[in-house]
C-alpha cells in the first residue's frame, strides 16, 4: 500500500474521491477488482473485492441482481439502513471509516460503494479453501472420536458449538495481530468458568500486542505471562473432545484462525498426561495407562541420567551380575560414558527431527535406518555400547508414550539437563537436578492456579483424576473445578 | 534479566552452593575399574600378602558372544593379583601400581582369610576394608582351613565361573550363614568377643567317580574366634549344632535312630525353627537355660506306622533327646574352649548387672563353669507325603 496517498480516515459520499483514495492503497495489490454498477435508480456505484478469496458465484448471483434492481435515491433519505433492509445478505454493520473497510476487503468482504452515500457496505463473500476435518494427527486415540480441529475457525467452532448444545457455551470473537488482524474465539462455559478467571483471560489476550498472529502458538507465552520456564504453562490440543472436557472443568479455550491447535487455560502439569482414551476405557484400564505414562515421562527423563550415575558413580547399587554385563559390554568402548550418552541423545534428537520433516512415505523409513542400522553398525564398530542402545530406544520410545506433544518436545530439556548434573555428581547430582526441576515446576502458575495443583496443593479429594482415573459416576457427579485449585494461591 | 532479580537467584546461588559441598568428583568409567569379586590375605614370613580377584571383562564378552564355553581363552575368565606389604594399605598401594586401573571393592564378595593370619589377628588387616567403600554390609569373611586366602582363590566350582561368585552360589544353596564383614565386626565388639566364622576347604569330592572330583569349597562355621584371634575350630558335629542353635534349623535334613537299641532303624525328618533361645537363670547361682522349639516332618520312609498319638510322642522325645545330647557336648567343648559364641556376657550384663560387675573380669572362667539347661520341643507336623503307608491296614 503507498504511504504517500493522503490518508483520509473516513469514507466520502463522492465515489469518485473514494475510488481514488482506494486505487491508491490498492496500488500493486494486482487481485482487487473494481467492479462498476448502476442501481436501477441510476446510481453508479463500485464492488471492490479480491478474486483470491470471494465467492464470485454468489456475488454474481445474488449480490449484483440485488444491486441492479435497487431503486432508492439518497434524496430521499434513510438511506444506508434502507439499503440494508433490501439487501438481505448484508451484515449489520457498515463502514464509515477506512481502515476497517480495508480489514474486512482483505478478509474477503466485497465493498459496495454507491456514489453519494459515506458509507460502505461489506458484503460477506469471503470463501477460502481449506481442508475438511481429518483424523488427529498428534493425539491419536484407539477408542473415541477420531477428527480433528482444521485451520479454519468456524467450523472448528461449530465442532464444539455442536457438541456442546447449551445456551451457557460462550465464544467471544477478536481480532489480533496489529497487521494480519487474525480472528481468535475464546469459547467458555458460563456457570463453570470463575469470572475473575475469564476476566483474566480477557485482559491477557487483549493485552497482546504482536504484528501477526499465524499459530495458537503465538499466544501460549503471552497467556502463561512466563517464558522462562521449559515446561509448557498453556495446553494444545486438536481434538475437540478435549476442548469439550476442558470446558466442563471450568478452563477456557482459545481459538486461532489458521491453527488447528486449540489453547486451553490454565493448565496444570498433570493435564498433560490425560488422554481421551483414559476416559473411553474401563476406570483399571485408564488408571494403568495414567500410571505407564507417568512412568514413561521420568523415564524419558531420567533414564540415561540414571545410567551415567549408576555406571560411573555408584556402581555399587547395581546387582553385580548386571555390573558384569555392563562392564563386559561397555569394555571396547573408547569414549567415557557421558559423551557415549550425549552423542547418543543428539543423534536420536536429530533422527526425531529427521522423520519429522520428511515426506510421510519415508519418515518411518529413516526412523528404522536410523534406528536400527546405525544404531547396530556403531555397536559392532565399537562407539558405543549395546546397553547404551538398549538405554537410549527405551528413553526414546518412552518419550513417545508422553500423551502430548507440549510435554514431548521439553522432556528432553530435561533429559540433557539431568545428564550433565549426573555427569559432574553422579546420583547425588540427579538428584539435586531433579529436585531442582520439580521445585522449579512447583513455583510456576498457569493464570493463577499452581502448576502441580493438585498435587503440590495437598488437594486430596482432587487427586482422582490425577493418579487414579476415577470411575464415570464418581467423576461425573462433579467435575472437577478449577476454583479448588485456585485457593491455593488467591 | 528480569529473571535474575530478587528472590529468583536464590535458588542458583543455593544450587552452586550445593554442587561444591560434596567434594567428591569420583566418577570411574567402568573400563577404568577392576571390579573386585574377592579378597585373600594371608600372612607370607613377616609380611601380609594381599590377593585380588578381579573380572577380566573381556573374558567375560567372549563366553557371552559363544555360549560353547569359554571361547577359545584358555585362560579363567578372572585375573588375580598379589602384592606383598608390611601392611594391607602397602600392599593395595603396589597392586594399584601394577594394575592400570582402579581397584574398585564396592562388590566384593569375600574376604578369605590364611589360617596363619587367623591365628595372630585379622583386626588389623580388615581395618583398612572396613573404613573404606569396600562393601562391609554384603563381604563375607571366611577362614581358610589349614590353607591360604589365595589358594581358596583359585578354587574353581561347578557351578560358576568366578570362584568368588562359586562361594556365593554354594551359600544360596546349602542355606549357610556365613557372617559378613559388619557382622564380625559387630561381634568382635561385643562383650564376649568370642564368635564363630565360617572355615573353608578346598576338598575334592572323593566319592566321585575319577575325572569328576571336581574341587570345591567346602564351608563349615567352625572357626572359633576369640577377639580377633583364630582358637581352634569346632568338630564337624559340634558345627552343624551351632548352626542350628544360632540360625534355628532353615528346613534342615536330619536322620537319627529311631530307639536307641542298636540296628534300630534310621529316620529321615526335615526341621524347622527359630533360633534358640538364651535365658539367663540366677536362682540360685547363674546358669543357662537354652530352649530349642522346632517342628518337623518326615522326609524319609516310616518303619513303623504313626498311627496313633502315642507312636508319635514316642517319637518326638526321641527327637528331642538326640538333639539334646547334640547341644549338651557342643556347649561342654565350647565351655571347655571358654568361647562364648553366644554372647551369653551381654545376656548377663544386660539383665544381671550386679552380677556381671562382679564378675566381668573374670567372665570366661565363669562362663566354663555355667550350668547349662537344655530344653528341645519338637512337634511333629506331617507324616509326609504318603497317605497310607505300607502294610498298613485301615
Amino acid at each position: 500500500m503507498s504511504q504517500t496517498a493522503p490518508l483520509p480516515k473516513a469514507i466520502t459520499p463522492s465515489l469518485e474521491e473514494n475510488l481514488l483514495y482506494l486505487h491508491q492503497m490498492l496500488q500493486g495489490c494486482d487481485d482487487f477488482v473494481f467492479r462498476p454498477f448502476r442501481t436501477a435508480a441510476d446510481i453508479p456505484g463500485m464492488l471492490v473485492y479480491s478474486i483470491l478469496s470471494t465467492d464470485q458465484n454468489f456475488l454474481s448471483q445474488t449480490v449484483l441482481p440485488a444491486l441492479y434492481r435497487l431503486e432508492m435515491r439518497p434524496e430521499r433519505g434513510f438511506f444506508p439502513e434502507a439499503i440494508r433492509d433490501r439487501l438481505p445478505f448484508l451484515p449489520e454493520k457498515t463502514f464509515t471509516g477506512w481502515p476497517d473497510a480495508l480489514v474486512a476487503l482483505s478478509g474477503g468482504s466485497t465493498l459496495i460503494l454507491l456514489d453519494g452515500v459515506a458509507e460502505t457496505f461489506p458484503a460477506a463473500t469471503a470463501q477460502v479453501e481449506h481442508r475438511g476435518i481429518e483424523r488427529s494427527e498428534t493425539e491419536p486415540v484407539i477408542r473415541g472420536p477420531q477428527e480433528a480441529f482444521t485451520e479454519a475457525l468456524s467450523p472448528n467452532l461449530a465442532i464444539i458449538r455442536a457438541r456442546m448444545k447449551n445456551p451457557d457455551l460462550k465464544i467471544n470473537l477478536l481480532k489480533l495481530g496489529e497487521k494480519s488482524h487474525t480472528d481468535v474465539a475464546l469459547a467458555y462455559l458460563e456457570g463453570e468458568i470463575q469470572p475473575a478467571l475469564l476476566a483474566e483471560i480477557r485482559k491477557r489476550l487483549s493485552g497482546i500486542k504482536l504484528p501477526s498472529v499465524q499459530e495458537s502458538g503465538f499466544l501460549t507465552e503471552f497467556l502463561a505471562r512466563n517464558s522462562y520456564t521449559p515446561f509448557p504453562l498453556v495446553q494444545s490440543t486438536e481434538r475437540p473432545d478435549k476442548v469439550i472436557a476442558a470446558m466442563l472443568e471450568g478452563r477456557g479455550a482459545v481459538l486461532v484462525e489458521g491453527s488447528p491447535f486449540a489453547l486451553l487455560l490454565p493448565t496444570t502439569f498433570w493435564h498433560f498426561f490425560q488422554s481421551p482414551d483414559d476416559y473411553f476405557q474401563s476406570f483399571f484400564v485408564g488408571t494403568i495407562i495414567r500410571w505407564i505414562r507417568y512412568l514413561a515421562y521420568i523415564l524419558a527423563a531420567a533414564l540415561p541420567a540414571l545410567y551415567l550415575a549408576f555406571t560411573v558413580f555408584q556402581p555399587d547399587m547395581l546387582p553385580l551380575r548386571f555390573l558384569f554385563s555392563l562392564s563386559a559390554a561397555r569394555e571396547n568402548v573408547p569414549v567415557p560414558t557421558v559423551v557415549e550418552i550425549l552423542i547418543m541423545l543428539i543423534a536420536l534428537d536429530i533422527f526425531r527431527e529427521a522423520a519429522l520433516r520428511l515426506p510421510r512415505s519415508i519418515g518411518p523409513a529413516i526412523g528404522i535406518v536410523g534406528a536400527l542400522v546405525l544404531g547396530e553398525a556403531a555397536v559392532s564398530a565399537g562407539i558405543i555400547s549395546p546397553i547404551m542402545v538398549i538405554v537410549l530406544a527405551l528413553t526414546a520410545i518412552s518419550t513417545f508414550a508422553i500423551p502430548t506433544e507440549d510435554l514431548r518436545s521439553t522432556v528432553r530439556i530435561f533429559s540433557y539437563a539431568l545428564v550433565l548434573f549426573s555427569s559432574v555428581l553422579g546420583l547425588y547430582g540427579f538428584l539435586l537436578g531433579a529436585s531442582a526441576i520439580l521445585l522449579h515446576a512447583c513455583s510456576l502458575d498457569s493464570l493463577g492456579v499452581p502448576y502441580f495443583a493438585p498435587v503440590a496443593t495437598l488437594h486430596w479429594r482432587e487427586w482422582q483424576d490425577v493418579f487414579v482415573r476415577a470411575p464415570w459416576p464418581v467423576i461425573g457427579s462433579k467435575q472437577q473445578k478449577i476454583k479448588a485449585q485456585r485457593r491455593g494461591r488467591h | 534479566m528480569r529473571f535474575l532479580r530478587g528472590h529468583r537467584v536464590l535458588p542458583v546461588i543455593l544450587l552452586c552452593v550445593l554442587l561444591l559441598i560434596p567434594g567428591c568428583w569420583s566418577g570411574h568409567e567402568l573400563t577404568d575399574q577392576l571390579i573386585v569379586l574377592g579378597v585373600g590375605l594371608d600372612k607370607v614370613g613377616d609380611q601380609v600378602r594381599l590377593t585380588i580377584q578381579g573380572i577380566r571383562p573381556e573374558a567375560a564378552i567372549s563366553t557371552a558372544s559363544s555360549p560353547s564355553g569359554s571361547g577359545g581363552s584358555e585362560q579363567p575368565p578372572f585375573s588375580l593379583v598379589a602384592a606383598k606389604g608390611d601392611s594391607v594399605q602397602e600392599a593395595l598401594q603396589k597392586i594399584t601400581r601394577r594394575v592400570p586401573r582402579f581397584i574398585y571393592g564396592g562388590h566384593n564378595q569375600v574376604f578369605f582369610i590364611g589360617e596363619s593370619l587367623a591365628r595372630e589377628g585379622i583386626m588389623p588387616y580388615l581395618d583398612l576394608f572396613a573404613r573404606s567403600q569396600w562393601s562391609q554390609e554384603a563381604a563375607w569373611v571366611v577362614i581358610a582351613r589349614g590353607g591360604t586366602g589365595q589358594e581358596l582363590l583359585t578354587t574353581t566350582n561347578l557351578v560358576a565361573k568366578y570362584p568368588s561368585m562359586g562361594l556365593a552360589e554354594t551359600v544360596r544353596a546349602h542355606q549357610v550363614d556365613i557372617p559378613t564383614l559388619f557382622q564380625f565386626l559387630l561381634h568382635y565388639h561385643e562383650d564376649s568377643g568370642a564368635q564363630i566364622l565360617v572355615s573353608a576347604a578346598a576338598v575334592k569330592n572323593q566319592t566321585a567317580p575319577p575325572g569328576y572330583q571336581m574341587e570345591q569349597l567346602r564351608l563349615q562355621p567352625n572357626a572359633i574366634f576369640q577377639g580377633d584371634k583364630l582358637k581352634g575350630y569346632l568338630d564337624d558335629s559340634d558345627g552343624e549344632a551351632y548352626a542350628w542353635l544360632k540360625y534355628g534349623f532353615q528346613g534342615t535334613r536330619f536322620s537319627f535312630p529311631v530307639s536307641a537299641l542298636p540296628g534300630a532303624p534310621v529316620l529321615g525328618v526335615s526341621l524347622s525353627s527359630a533360633p534358640a533361645e538364651f535365658r539367663i537363670l540366677s536362682t540360685p547361682d547363674l546358669g543357662v537355660g537354652v530352649e530349642v522349639n522346632c517342628n518337623f516332618s518326615v522326609t524319609e520312609d516310616i518303619p513303623s506306622p504313626l498311627n496313633s498319638p502315642a507312636a508319635i510322642r514316642a517319637l518326638e522325645n526321641r527327637l528331642d533327646q538326640t538333639l539334646s545330647q547334640r547341644f549338651s557336648l557342643l556347649f561342654a567343648h565350647l565351655q571347655a574352649d571358654q568361647a562364648d559364641v553366644f554372647n551369653l556376657a551381654e545376656k548377663v550384663h544386660a539383665y544381671h548387672l550386679a552380677l556381671w560387675e562382679k564378675d566381668k573380669g573374670r567372665w570366661p572362667e565363669v562362663y566354663a563353669q555355667l550350668p547349662v539347661e537344655i530344653t528341645v520341643n519338637c512337634h511333629f507336623r506331617h507324616s509326609g507325603v504318603m497317605s497310607k503307608y505300607p502294610g498298613f491296614k485301615e
